[in-house]
């Protein structure tokens, strides 16, 4: 008796701790096979989020899943599809994802435009003319393992866009037939927007391909688009560009306005040699020596020069102060409202304007003349105490002399 | 009273309500030993004005210290770089807390070798051992009180290693920390200790140890006794007094240098929620105990090796105690001996604080 | 007066005493008269006054050693953070057409609440408390 109980209590543990299996996840017995195929699938469903909605095998393939024969599942009759092509596909996952009234009773939250955006995308039109090499739904969100956007794992979560979008584009044989280059993807992962997202994982901020080409609707950006596109997050930059007297100058000249000095997808650091008057630099593109832009980039550097050179005798003035034993943090706190002010006014360069610029550096020379101040007020200060030191000491050996004279004054021991 | 005598006047004025007379007759006969040791009579002394310097230097930083763990470390750097002085005062605070130590070191190692514990001044060293340990209490509590981030950890590795203490340990811990860990709870505690009780403490004991020192004059030096045409001595007042005076004011000069040119660090303000930096250490006064529990072996036998320790160094310091009862002055082989150990520690002692420095 | 050895040395003894002691006691009495600065405070500053700040604006001050915001909604109240955004520390500014908090650097914004509405910031500002009294307007560390 206790040895049945025993065998039940074990059997039922081990039932309640495995894995939920095949069976009970829907698919019927579509999955009784296929979980023994090297195909796969079975093991994807166990992480695909359309199994536990309720859907099953047949939402997609059709057959009958109640069938435990193969030949009788996939009868004539029973709608079976088999595996779908790739138009086959856009409309078997926009049928569900496209339909509204299905989408509000099951998950509210999600969009219901994806079908009709990626008809409007590069990967969408080629597919209308019959190329199936472009992506689809099932390029990029898998077939059998669909996870959520925001599940870590998923192919098209923000850190791993990148590499999915990759793994056609960087492709140089398979991209061969199209006329696209194939480096964005190792240029994105030396840009400043790469190294954020795929070194620090700052998956909030850092954009990734989506964010400037768009999910389903992915085409590159018109000439236009540009400024509005960088502006959704450097929305000052924009801002002040667009304000600027290059604004009108680059849409005249069809310039693709942030993407001609900044670059596309190898978009770097920026350093004040790209406004030097040097022949690699940014502004020489369009301006010569001495023209009225060319001069204002003279200015920047010439500024941003002086601004630098200040910071680092301001770092040495400090070091020596603090060396001595000073306490220099209000000198840093003035170097940091600086260095604050430096951000901003590199910012403020896409105003193309002198008078903006001149305010900001007034303010930024404001604060590091602060700092040197209290640099050098520190490094007098030691001095001051060496020099009450030095009186003190004087006076005390005065006074030691003439303690030893009367000492030998005194009486004689004996 | 003619104007011409005012002074006198006042001393007789003085001198009809209080003995007077005989302090002064006691003070004329009071004599110091002089010869080859007497170099290290000066070290009590010095010692006491360290302490006196202390009691200056911290009253006058309790004009702007602020004791509380949002306000400690802003305060601290204001009194070092916007008080007028203020640098000045910190710094001699912090070194002379350091030069007290060491003259006291000096002072009861000097007693150690001349013998100077034996019958009848045993309860002048045991005091003397009390004013230590008051002091070691002192710089303790005083070190944490700028709250930055090197007195943070290393107030918690200490009052950790005082946790280790069987039975008692983790309750002593528990008060002192002012709860399980060190936190803004901690530091008023420490602060009563370091400017009420430790002083009222100190002061208690130092006036027993200096009455008794005065009852019993100062101890001369043991080969007086088998030659007598040795004896030589110097009056008190003014001939010590002038001396002992030139080394005060030097040694005030010394702590003023220090402070120029060796001024006080403030370093971060502590955090409790960031990790520990490397390198945590203890002022110097510690070091030879925390560099000893580092040799330990985790365990030895049932006992966990710190305990051991700790153990080891407290048995070392009750004998240390003990001394003036161990070696009578009756046994030239247990004075030898004593002597020898006395040695043996100052060089452990040396030899364990150079290696928690440098390590 | 006699000019003897001893009277000078006594003299010499005297004036030189003088002299030192006031080297000491100097730094002492400047030690203990109040500095013309106050302590920078850090656990409670005052900010503003209410006739100086209107409602609908903002202002960023020093709290402590880092920077701090405070803002006057329109309905009067006060609200204050820490003005470091939480996204890569840019200082942030208030907007009076859109009455929320904006960082300029990638175009982060927050309520009034402090909480991370749009954009790259992952966690809402470091709140502080604001009092008033009388006129004065004090910002301290939230308790």
């Amino acid at each position: 008796m206790t040895k049945v109980f025993a065998w039940a209590l074990i059997a039922s543990g081990l039932a309640l701790t495995s894995r939920v299996s095949a069976e009970e996840l829907p698919g019927g017995k579509c999955l009784e096979c296929h979980s023994t195929l090297e195909d796969g699938v079975a093991e994807l469903w166990q992480d695909d989020v359309h199994a536990y909605a309720g859907i099953g095998c047949d939402g997609c393939h059709g057959g009958d899943p109640t069938q435990e024969d193969s030949d009788l599942a996939k009868r004539r009759g029973t709608g079976y599809r088999g595996k779908l092509s790739a138009q086959e596909i856009i409309l078997s996952c926009g049928g569900c994802h496209g339909d509204i009234e299905y989408m509000k009773s099951r998950n509210p939250s999600l969009p219901i435009d994806q079908l009709e955006k990626y008809r409007t995308s590069v990967h969408g039109k080629l597919l209308a003319k019959g190329e199936t090499r472009v992506a689809q739904c099932v390029s990029c969100h898998h077939a059998h393992g669909v996870r959520a956007v925001n599940d870590a794992k998923s192919p098209v979560y923000a850190e791993n866009v990148p590499a999915t979008c990759g793994h056609c584009h960087a492709d140089a044989e398979y991209m061969a037939d199209f006329d696209i280059p194939t480096n964005q993807y190792e240029d994105y992962t030396q840009s400043v927007h790469g190294k954020a997202l795929l070194e620090k994982h700052d998956v909030r901020g850092a954009p990734a391909c989506n964010d400037c080409h768009g999910n389903h609707g992915a085409a590159p950006p018109s000439i236009d688009a540009i400024s509005n596109i960088c502006g959704t997050c450097h929305a000052y930059n924009a801002e002040l560009f667009l304000g600027s007297p290059l604004a009108p100058e680059f849409k005249e000249k069809s310039l693709a306005d942030c993407v001609a000095c900044h670059g596309k997808h190898l978009i770097t650091h920026v350093s004040d040699d790209w406004l030097a008057d040097e022949p690699g630099g940014a502004c020489r593109k369009c301006h010569e020596t001495g023209d009225e832009g060319s001069d204002l980039a003279v200015y920047y550097v010439d500024t941003f020069g002086s601004i630098q050179r200040s910071f680092d005798e301001i770092g040495d003035l400090l070091a020596r102060a603090e060396r001595k034993g000073m306490d220099v943090t209000e000198g840093e706190d003035y170097s940091e409202a600086a260095r604050q002010g430096l951000m901003q006014a590199r910012t403020l360069i896409h105003a193309f304007s002198k008078p903006v610029m001149e305010e900001k550096v007034t303010d930024i020379s404001q604060n590091q003349a602060a700092a040197l101040e209290v640099g050098y007020a520190q490094l007098k200060a030691f001095d001051d105490r060496r020099r009450g030191l030095t009186i003190s000491t004087l006076l005390l050996l005065l006074l030691t002399l003439g303690v030893a004279i009367k000492i030998r004054t005194l009486p004689p021991l004996d | 009273m003619s104007p011409k005598n005012r002074k006198r006047s006042l001393l007789d004025w003085a001198k009809d309500r209080y003995p007077i007379a005989q302090f002064q007759d006691w003070a004329k006969h009071k004599t110091v030993p002089v010869g080859r040791g007497a170099f290290w009579y000066y070290f009590g002394g010095i010692t006491l004005f360290l302490f006196l310097i202390q009691v200056g230097t911290g009253i006058m930083l309790m004009f702007y210290y602020k004791g509380s763990a949002d306000t400690a470390f802003e305060s601290v750097r204001f009194i070092s770089a916007k008080v007028p002085f203020g640098w000045l005062i910190r710094s001699v605070h912090a070194w002379s807390a350091n030069l007290m130590i060491l003259s006291a070191f000096i002072h009861m190692f000097s007693v150690f070798f001349m013998r100077a514990y034996r019958k009848p001044r045993e309860l002048t060293w045991l005091s003397g051992i009390v004013l230590l340990a008051i002091l070691f209490g002192f710089g303790f509590s005083g070190y944490l009180l700028p709250w930055n981030e090197l007195a943070f950890f290393a107030t918690k590795v200490g009052t950790d290693i005082i946790g280790i203490v069987p039975y008692i340990g983790k309750p002593i811990m528990y008060v002192l920390r002012g709860g399980e860990d060190v936190t803004g709870s901690t530091l008023p505690r420490f602060f009563a200790l370091h400017v009420a009780l430790f002083p009222a403490l100190l002061t208690m004991f130092m006036f027993v140890h200096l009455f008794f020192i005065q009852l019993q004059g100062i101890h001369e030096p043991q080969v007086w006794e088998t030659q007598p045409e040795q004896r030589k001595t110097m009056p008190f007042f003014p001939h010590f007094f002038m001396r002992e005076l030139l080394f005060w004011l030097i040694t005030l000069n010394v702590l003023a240098a220090l402070a120029v040119f060796f001024p006080a660090e403030l370093g971060v303000e502590a955090n409790p929620f960031a990790p520990a930096p490397a390198g945590i250490k203890p002022e110097w006064y510690f070091l030879a105990t925390f560099e000893f529990l580092k040799y330990m072996p985790a365990h030895v036998g049932p006992i966990e090796g710190e305990s051991l320790g700790l153990l080891l160094i407290s048995l070392g310091g009750l004998l240390w105690c003990l001394v003036p009862w161990i070696d009578r002055g009756t046994n030239r082989r247990i004075t030898t001996t004593v002597m020898i150990v006395g040695v043996a520690a100052l060089l452990f002692l040396t030899i364990m604080t150079y290696r928690g420095y440098f390590a | 007066m006699k000019f003897d050895r001893r009277s000078i040395l006594n003299w010499f003894l005297g004036g030189s005493t003088f002299a030192w002691l006031g080297s000491v006691i100097y730094p002492v009495l400047r030690f203990l008269s109040p500095p013309p600065e106050q302590e920078a405070a850090v656990s409670s500053v005052k900010a503003t006054t209410l006739t100086e700040m209107e409602p609908n604006s903002g202002k960023v001050f020093k709290f402590g050693r880092k920077p701090a915001i405070l803002v006057r909604r329109p309905d009067g109240t006060f609200v204050a953070y820490l003005a470091e955004c939480t996204h890569l520390d840019c200082t942030v500014q208030y907007r009076s057409e859109k009455e929320d908090i904006w960082c300029a650097c990638h175009n982060g914004v927050y309520d009034l609440n402090g909480t991370n509405v749009s954009g790259p910031p992952p966690r809402p500002l470091d709140a502080l408390e604001v009092h008033t009294q009388g006129d004065d307007v004090y910002v301290t560390q939230k308790s």
